[in-house]
């Protein structure tokens, strides 16, 4: 049996797997909560409206820690995805699904006990509220237990992501806790503190906040029982929010379509004989994840997904996750994508609690096949990565791996390397197949006309490349 | 006596104290200052659903009059 690393902070439950499954155990505190909540129907009203992810109750006599009273079993999760690492606009529908999930559950006198942003995930279909035991019967009038929580886990960073920079969502590394409010108004323009719905939720909120904080830590606190909130009072509340989440609204660059020239230096044929190449690749392999690093808008991960495997669509820039984001979104067939904002060369590292509450992209894998397809020479030029040890850290993450290598002549490494001297990394095919061959047997390549070759390698089964790197240089 | 129902008295009292928190929401801090300002919206909050209510019942009681004077159509 493991604990599941980040599901230790609820008393009434936790999570683990045993044999490759994963399952929920309900201990005492969480109880009332659960059999109100399973006895209500409200479980099932959730599930239905594909909201929460759904659940089974099993036996926990010999499966479940010795103090459980119910224990659940739960479909797994392809991939566990974190907040710092998704796109605007699912970070936005993140924190949607928690208001739907409170209009629905209000009415019938129940409520969500947290709104955090780590309850969201991708279940391959959609985004699901995980914490079956956050929902629980609601406090007669008494103001929502999570607020404060919402609007530091969403409110505040979705306004400072649309109206400071994007690249404000990457702060979430830092404030696992969700982002403080006051740091949320220092931020934002003037003007947008003033509109109503960031006015009375994060402006006024952080506010109140502040002047609390103060009389707390000099014991001059007045508030003696909580305030009022009538049933009418809290609706308003969340629909309140839900007017002031759906209208912060990320005007996207135009930058994504720079990028997006880049692909275009490739001729038709070329594109063709590529897509053609990845497409036979995966149909071969038939990978069950697939991750496609420096995916760009997706083109290939597309390609990986029309094959039934789950596919992360991992790129550094938020435009491209977004635009792949929103056209999942439009276009209802496809499934099973999920796209991530991840600077390659700096990957979600393990956070939270001794560093492993959250877990590292290392931790989440590895996958059946990795894509890297003109990703080398940004590493090599751009970050100044050597070849040897990019070669190292996929071998870590990939089984098998699809690899482009762009040759030094390449328009695209002679823009890169146009104000620099390259003589420090040695980049050409041989040092590429004498680095990659450590880590990888070459089972097949493929010639472009443009020069560029695409390697399929398979992990050597033989290799000395440990899988986590024991050593701590520091 | 006297010092016996006092006792009496402060027992009963701490256990009305113990017994009506609720334990089942302590987890997570709601924040002093997010309780109060969400008295404050909340109560906003429903006003303007109450008058909006009476709002809307309001203007379909004139409409109803208004298109029963003037037709369907006219509207």
């Amino acid at each position: 049996m493991t604990d599941s690393s980040g599901s230790f902070r609820d008393p009434s439950g936790h999570v683990f797997s045993k044999d490759g499954k994963i399952y929920r155990s309900v201990f005492e505190p969480g109880v009332e909560d659960f059999e109100a909540t399973r006895d209500a129907g409200v479980y099932d009203r959730l599930i239905e409206a594909k909201l929460l992810l759904p659940h089974e109750e099993v036996n926990p006599d010999g499966l479940a820690p010795e103090r459980s009273v119910y224990c659940l079993s739960h479909p797994r999760l392809p991939m566990v995805s974190y907040p710092w690492e998704w796109s605007f606009s699912m970070f936005k529908d993140a924190a949607l699904i928690h208001l739907d999930a409170m209009e629905m559950l209000l009415p019938r006198g129940f409520w969500l006990r947290d709104a955090s942003a780590f309850n969201v995930q991708y279940d391959g279909n959609g985004l699901r509220l995980i914490d079956t035991l956050s929902v629980g019967l609601k406090v007669p009038d008494s103001p929502w237990v999570a607020y404060r929580q919402f609007c530091s886990h969403f409110l505040a960073p979705l306004a400072m992501a649309a109206y400071c920079d994007i690249r404000t969502l990457s702060l979430w590394r830092n404030y696992i806790d969700g982002y403080p409010l006051d740091l949320a108004t220092k931020m934002l323009p003037f003007w947008r503190l003033y509109r109503p719905g960031l006015f009375m939720h994060l402006t006024l909120h952080a506010r109140f906040q502040d002047v609390s904080d103060r009389k707390e830590d000099i014991g001059k606190t007045k508030l003696t029982k909580k305030p009022k909130v009538s049933d009418r009072g809290l609706i308003g509340l969340i629909r309140s929010l839900r007017r002031t989440v759906a209208g912060i609204k990320w005007k996207r660059s135009s930058r994504i379509w720079e990028k997006y020239g880049e692909i275009r230096t490739y001729n038709d044929e070329d594109l063709a004989r590529k897509s053609e190449y990845v497409n036979r690749v995966v149909q071969r392999l038939q990978p069950n994840m697939v991750w496609d690093l420096g995916a760009n808008t997706g083109e290939y991960t597309l390609i990986a997904a029309s094959h039934g495997a789950f596919v992360v669509s991992i790129d550094g820039d938020p435009a491209c996750t977004e635009f792949l984001y929103q056209r999942l979104s439009q276009e209802k067939g496809i499934k099973g994508i999920l796209p991530l904002t991840m600077d390659v060369a700096n990957p979600s590292p393990g956070l939270g609690w001794d560093s492993r509450e959250r877990l590292s992209l290392r931790d989440r894998g590895p996958a059946d096949l990795v894509l890297a397809l003109a990703l080398i020479h940004h590493l090599v030029f751009s970050c100044c990565v050597p070849l040897s040890l990019i070669a190292e850290w996929l071998g870590s993450l990939a089984d098998n791996l699809l690899v482009e290598f762009v040759p030094p002549t390449d328009p695209m490494v002679q823009k890169l390397i146009r104000n620099r001297s390259d003589e420090h990394l040695p980049y050409n095919i041989d040092a590429f197949q004498s680095s990659f061959g450590v880590f990888f047997d070459f089972v097949d390549q493929v010639v472009l006309n443009n020069g560029r070759t695409l390697f399929l390698c398979k992990r050597g089964e033989a290799d000395s490349a440990p899988r986590v790197r024991e050593t701590n240089e520091w | 006596m006297k010092t016996n129902s006092r006792f009496v008295v402060s027992l009963a009292a701490l256990c009305v104290l113990m017994f009506s928190a609720n334990p089942a929401h302590a987890y997570l801090d709601p924040g002093t200052g997010s309780m109060l300002i969400q008295g404050l919206l909340a109560a906003i909050a429903a006003a303007s659903v109450t008058i909006g209510i009476f709002w809307r019942r309001l203007r379909s009681f004139f409409s109803r009059k208004n298109s029963g004077e003037n037709g369907p159509d006219d509207r």
